[in-house]
């Protein structure tokens, strides 16, 4: 059943261009011109309960607008959703109750109490029972390994400390419904995958729907079954990761390296040219042409090394998010 | 169990002030020593004035009673001032808002008992000084404090707390259309100071705008418990006053009420 339904949830902002200099900041004085931006534009899906779905798309999609409007902080401009059948900006102390949203670039902790405190205060907040709360507290402190940082203010935490401190906050009432806003953003390598690792153990522990927006693939990949990937406010792909790959999968990405350096008006000359450096070039080949075009390359240019491989995750998504796949 | 749950979250704001109030006890004990240059300051003004006749009555104080209204009232101010206006602020700049919008509390309950919990503090710490100011008053100056003034002076505290609170919040909750609000503030505060006898008995003012500051809020935020003190309100009007005053606490907690619905589905529309 689903437990989230969007439908043609859309979300326009307006602004007003501004001409440039002073004449142009005098004429704004008395007219200006308003300017509409389609943050989300008629987005629409279902999530089932207990799935854990990626939201992924490039700066300025529409990921965030959309877990905004969501977890019920903004209004939509048209277009409907229901949490839980609960109309989220409406926000109804029942729907608060069974959420919760992790903000990587906004910390929901407070900053000058140490992090237990800030639990105790979300305990009181989602009238969580004692022991039900020590329990659940115990588990995600032994499962994070930080019993140590508890006493320490969240303003004196590292980030990634922090980060598992947000996580615990938001998991502590056991909400129905999770929303992480690039939950990875700004951390190391270590600590992203810390993080990602984390989550992957609460996944299933909990029954939680997750919805999770990333920049970062790997996040997406090792977390999520289903992708839903929105570009310029609209969705442009909505299934398995496995198929954002072969909705490409009829490329295949040939690279070569030469045993001396070739010209750029040289290579770019031959079809499915994409990018050179000093002495190697990447080319885009149909798949049932890759045979022939390899062949022909070793006849014609000094190759040395040829290797051909399936068009990475990262490219083809930036690939969906241009528009040069089509969703199915 | 709803009932003492929620109770037990507004008590848990309550308890968040307070030990906010005890880690930053400094920064009230410095409010409280930046009352002293104005005491001193206004003693000596009104030794000028009153010149060789202390017993002389001016604006209906003798020169002990001026004395006793400036230490108490300033004493009173520094107490009753609010400070969480800045975090309203910040909150609906920064967007830290929403982390209230998105869990089970008011958000106005969550400010109001927290700063309830810091006044708690404060008021605890400020009681010794306050003991201190009385006993050296009577000493210097033969001023009495009765046992039932000291009881309506905590009253009508409380009360000064709650009001100043709300005035507070109305302005606060003007970042929803302004961004840059802090010089609004404290303009806003010295006005109001001004308004509510934090400087000067409103009687200095004059017949005409003393009656009419009599009506208005602020008085009831330092003059009327700084008078209770002073046992300068005739017991029959200390009904009628702590009337008003209520009725201005409804007032002022209707009006941010719809502010507070307007500005927030404007924070909701236009995002952070």
């Amino acid at each position: 059943m689903a437990i989230i339904e969007v439908d043609s949830l859309s979300r326009n902002f307006t602004y007003y261009e501004k001409a440039e200099g002073l004449s142009g900041s005098f004429r704004n004085l008395f007219a200006r011109k308003t300017m509409v931006k389609k943050a989300v534009n008629e987005v629409s899906f279902e999530i089932d309960e207990g799935e854990t779905v990626g939201f992924l798309g490039p700066n300025g999609a529409g990921k965030t607008t959309t877990l905004k409007m969501l977890s019920g902080i903004m209004h939509p401009s048209s277009g409907e959703a229901r949490v839980m059948g609960f109309v989220p900006w409406q926000r109804k102390k029942e729907f608060r109750k069974q959420i919760s949203i992790v903000m990587g670039q906004r910390s929901q902790l407070w900053p000058d109490l140490p992090a237990l405190e800030s639990f105790d205060l979300n305990r009181a907040i989602y009238e969580i029972d004692h022991k039900e709360y020590r329990t659940t507290l115990d588990e995600l402190v032994s499962l994070f390994g930080i019993a140590e940082q508890l006493p320490v203010q969240v303003r004196r935490l590292s980030l990634g400390e922090r980060m598992k401190m947000e996580i615990i906050a938001a998991l502590l009432h056991r909400p129905r419904v999770l929303f992480l806003d690039e939950p990875t953003i700004g951390l190391d390598l270590i600590s992203q995958g810390a993080i990602r690792d984390l989550l992957k153990a609460l996944k299933g522990r909990f029954g939680t729907t997750v919805m999770l927006t990333s920049h970062y693939l790997s996040d997406i990949e090792d977390l999520c079954e289903r992708i839903i990937l929105i570009n310029h406010g609209e969705s442009v792909y909505d299934g398995p990761l496995s198929g954002v790959n072969e909705t490409l999968a009829n490329r295949k990405t040939v690279r070569l390296i030469f045993s001396e350096e070739l010209a750029e008006a040289r290579l770019s000359a031959i079809p499915g040219f994409r990018s050179h450096d000093t002495n190697s070039a990447v080319f885009d080949v149909d798949r049932s042409e890759v045979r022939a075009f390899s062949r022909r390359m070793l006849d014609e240019l000094p190759v040395i090394d040829l290797t051909i491989e399936d068009v990475p995750l990262e490219e083809g998504i930036a690939r969906l998010y241009r528009g040069e796949a089509s969703n199915g | 169990m709803a009932e003492p749950h929620f109770a037990g979250k507004y008590a848990k704001c309550l308890g968040t002030g307070f030990r906010a109030a005890l880690e930053y006890r400094v920064n009230f004990f410095l409010s409280v020593a930046g009352a002293i240059a104005p005491v001193v300051i206004q003693t000596a003004l009104w030794i000028v004035i009153y010149g060789d006749d202390p017993a002389s009555s001016l604006f209906g104080f003798t020169f002990p009673q001026m004395v006793a209204y400036t230490v108490i009232a300033q004493l009173v101010s520094r107490l009753v001032r609010t400070g969480f206006e800045y975090d309203v602020n910040a909150d609906i700049k920064s967007g830290s808002l929403d982390r209230y919008l998105v869990k089970p509390i008011g958000y106005f309950g969550f400010r109001l008992f927290s700063f309830i919990g810091d006044k708690i503090v404060q008021t605890a710490f400020m009681g010794v000084l306050l003991v201190l100011a009385v006993w050296i008053l009577a000493m210097a100056l033969g001023f009495v404090v009765s046992a039932g003034a000291f009881v309506l002076f905590v009253l009508s505290l409380a009360l000064a707390f709650v009001l100043n609170f709300l005035v507070f919040w109305c302005v606060a909750l003007v970042g929803f259309w302004l961004t840059e609000i802090g010089y609004l503030f404290e303009a806003v505060r010295i006005v109001i100071i001004a308004a509510s006898g934090g400087i000067l008995p409103l009687a200095v003012l004059g017949p005409d705008a003393s009656s009419v500051l009599t009506l208005l809020p602020f008085r009831f935020t330092i003059q009327f418990p700084t008078e209770l003190l002073t046992g300068r309100i005739p017991p029959e009007s200390v009904a009628g006053s702590f009337g008003i005053a209520i009725f201005w606490m409804v007032v002022l907690a209707a009006l941010g009420q719809v502010i507070w619905s307007r500005g927030i589905r404007r924070f909701a529309a236009v995002g952070s």
